[in-house]
């Protein structure tokens, strides 16, 4: 029909003129006084002690977009001196630049919520917001990490955002992770959405990219991905060494809950894993860590338990960072061989069909009325 | 025996754990069985279940030798296999009517269409064979003795509760787990026969992490003790997800250590679970265009691409190491 067609176009128009208003030289500008010289960590690279650094970040709502770039650098700076040469940001590192839009938007203001998100929808505002700031966003980040991958020299995981999808009609949940030329490497959806998410309109896009790099083969994964071994399974499956989760919860952190996590995906797949986990408020929620850096309890050079490090405090910013030894995890995979156990002709019979079948199950439960719930 | 009465939406089961058995006779063995059923009797569990390879204890009398997984326990099962999975069942038929309780009785390696199989039992409180499960997911060591891995699962009513079963190392493989739970099992029954391995990791994974990752409680009656060169873990522990635990370690009853035998009994509070799966429906998050975009496919890839060699890794890393950036 010509009138929602007219609204798709002017939306289009909205969020394009929206991205357009990203300040790239000021951040550049900005960034370049802040780390004016780049880590010599990728100089020579040593696969047998590949150094990485997970960021436990305080999410805040900054004043300025300068005001985020600096806590950028004063958390990305620790994980230089020791060294690090891939960093990990937490799961919704960017989401904090909403308060440096533009004020001229119109936009609702999430900076004034004082319920967690999810009491307020549906808010037709917030998903409004969602709706014609994505590209905005995407573009801030871009510009941000980029350039603060370049000028470090290091790889850069960015954490998470909410971005327009590759096909600009949807808006997904997606990290990214960018090299020491601050070239884009790859982007990763979250798949397995919350429940608020879904109700926001995020959508969750299938793709699975593994990246190339000098420190081996990077996979991602956000949020409560690492609780469904699915993910990681895919990524083993694409070739994937390490494996970086963006992540970021409001659960009182539980040592049980950790083992359920990324430590059970990197024993159930010889990979590695690094976690950084948000802390500090944002969306009316309070984060809590912790993050951890861990390895298949297998490998010669991993502590029997699995855990290479983790942060101390699950309130606290902190910076955690390990080596990871590559030839010892290869010899492991070899020695394991896990492909060997694989039962292709079992999976065929189940896969996807038991997930469809369950997937339609919910959709027609959905639909009857619900009874009250007997205890 | 009746099962006992629990308050409603709860059952109880029993996950036994002993040694193996180097009986004289089989009339020694159907006793040593008995007798540790009997440990279990005073509670009166609706299931009990037995460890993995207890079918070996008649093979063992029948071939002569000890059971040890080389070139002759292969002849053997194929042998007496049959023969000693018989006296198994035979066994298991009078041990379920006399307790009046559903059994799993362990399991027996048998000869197959395409090699030896791994397989356990499902009988009824009427001593009626119900049903059979073999091991999908072989070891290494199994393999090389030519056990073979089976490529389809079932799940039994068990008077309301539907119940699937992973086979020994079928418990460590996640897919197997998500199998059964989407197949709408509330209970996986996994008898049995862990190698040591370090301690952590072995609390957390396996049975452990299958009841976590599917919202599910599970049986694991192991094996303990010495069979051969091979020495096994032998702790029969009953999961559960881990906010229905007491502790909040997941665990809702464990066998006392590793070398004792002993009846370990576990209540399953299904109200519970079901009122757990309401609230933290797992399955919600589910990601169907990903799995249907990489499973089973992504598989076959990675076994073709392995055993072409493709796995250049090691000539990677020495290229690594000589770049920098």
């Amino acid at each position: 029909m010509p009138g929602s067609w007219l609204l798709t176009v002017m939306r289009r128009y909205e969020r394009m003129r929206l991205a357009g208003q990203v300040p790239v030289r000021k951040i550049a500008k900005h960034l370049t006084a802040r780390l004016p010289a780049p880590s010599r960590a990728l100089r020579q690279i040593d696969p047998r002690s590949v150094r990485v650094a997970a960021i436990q970040w305080p999410l805040a709502w900054p004043e300025t977009v300068e005001d985020y770039c600096d806590l950028l650098v004063r958390w990305l700076r620790p994980a230089l001196d020791q060294g690090a040469q891939l960093v990990v940001f937490p799961e919704l590192t960017a989401m904090p630049l909403l308060a440096t839009l533009p004020k001229t938007t119109g936009l609702a203001d999430v900076t004034t919520l004082t319920v967690p998100i999810d009491d307020t929808l549906p808010d037709p505002a917030l998903i409004s917001l969602i709706d014609r700031a994505s590209a905005w966003l995407s573009r801030m980040q871009h510009a941000i990490f980029e350039h603060a991958a370049r000028l470090a020299g290091v790889y850069i995981q960015a954490g998470s955002s909410w971005v327009p999808a590759p096909d600009r009609q949807r808006v997904i949940h997606a990290a990214r992770l960018y090299g020491p030329d601050g070239r884009f490497l790859l982007e990763r959806s979250k798949s397995h959405l919350a429940p608020y998410e879904r109700r926001l309109g995020i959508a969750a896009d299938p793709q699975a990219p593994v990246a190339e790099t000098l420190l081996g083969r990077i996979g991602v994964m956000v949020g409560h991905d690492l609780y469904y071994w699915e993910s990681a399974r895919i990524l083993f499956l694409l070739g994937a060494q390490l494996v970086l989760v963006p992540f970021a919860t409001v659960r009182p952190f539980n040592p049980i809950q950790e083992r359920t996590g990324l430590w059970a995906r990197v024993q159930e797949n010889p990979v590695y894993g690094i976690k950084a986990a948000a802390v500090g408020h944002l969306f009316g929620y309070t984060f809590q860590g912790k993050s951890g850096i861990y390895g298949p309890a297998g490998v010669g050079s991993v502590q029997a338990g699995g855990v290479l490090a983790s942060a101390e405090d699950p309130l606290r910013p902190d910076v955690i960072t390990a080596r990871l030894d590559l030839p010892a995890l290869h010899a492991y995979q070899r020695q394991l061989a896990l492909e060997q156990g694989f039962n292709p002709d079992l999976y065929e019979r189940y896969f996807p069909e038991l997930y469809q079948r369950l997937a339609k199950r919910i959709r027609e439960r959905r639909k009857r009325p619900r009874l009250p719930q007997r205890d | 025996m009746k099962a006992a009465r629990l308050r409603s939406g709860m059952r109880r089961v029993a996950a036994l754990q002993f040694p193996f058995f180097a009986a004289p006779n089989l009339e020694a063995v159907r006793e040593y069985l008995l007798k540790q059923m009997l440990k279990a009797q005073p509670h009166k569990p609706l299931l009990i279940v037995l460890p993995a390879l207890t079918g070996l204890m008649p093979l063992r009398l029948l071939s002569g030798n000890m059971p040890q997984f080389n070139a002759a326990f292969r002849e053997d099962c194929l042998r007496y296999g049959l023969a000693a999975e018989e006296s198994l069942l035979d066994w298991a038929r009078v041990l379920a009517r006399t307790f009046d309780a559903y059994l799993v009785p362990g399991s027996s390696i048998v000869p197959g269409e395409d090699g030896l199989v791994h397989k356990t039992y499902l009988f009824d409180p009427d001593g009626q064979l119900i049903g059979e499960q073999a091991q999908t997911h072989v070891t290494p060591q199994q393999r090389a003795v030519g056990i073979v891995p089976a490529d389809q699962f079932q799940t039994w009513d068990l008077e309301g509760i539907r119940v699937g079963i992973a086979l020994d190392a079928d418990a460590c493989w996640p897919e197997v787990g998500r199998i059964l739970a989407l197949m709408g099992a509330s209970v996986v029954i996994n008898p049995s026969a862990g190698r040591l391995q370090a301690s952590q990791v072995q609390q957390y994974t396996g049975a452990w992490q299958l009841a976590q990752s599917n919202q599910l409680f599970v049986i694991e009656a192991a094996l303990t003790g010495v069979l051969g060169d091979d020495r096994f873990n032998g702790r029969s522990t009953v999961y559960a997800p881990f906010a229905l635990t007491p502790r909040g370690d997941g665990i809702v009853a464990q066998g006392p250590s590793r070398r004792k035998a002993a009846a370990v009994i576990g209540d399953l509070d299904f109200r519970a679970l079901f009122r757990l799966r309401r609230e933290q429906p797992i399955a919600h998050r589910f990601h169907h265009a990903l799995y249907r975009q990489h499973f089973p496919q992504r598989y076959r890839d990675r076994l073709a691409q392995v055993q072409a060699g493709g796995d250049n890794d090691g000539a990677a890393f020495s290229a690594a190491a000589s770049q920098g950036f």
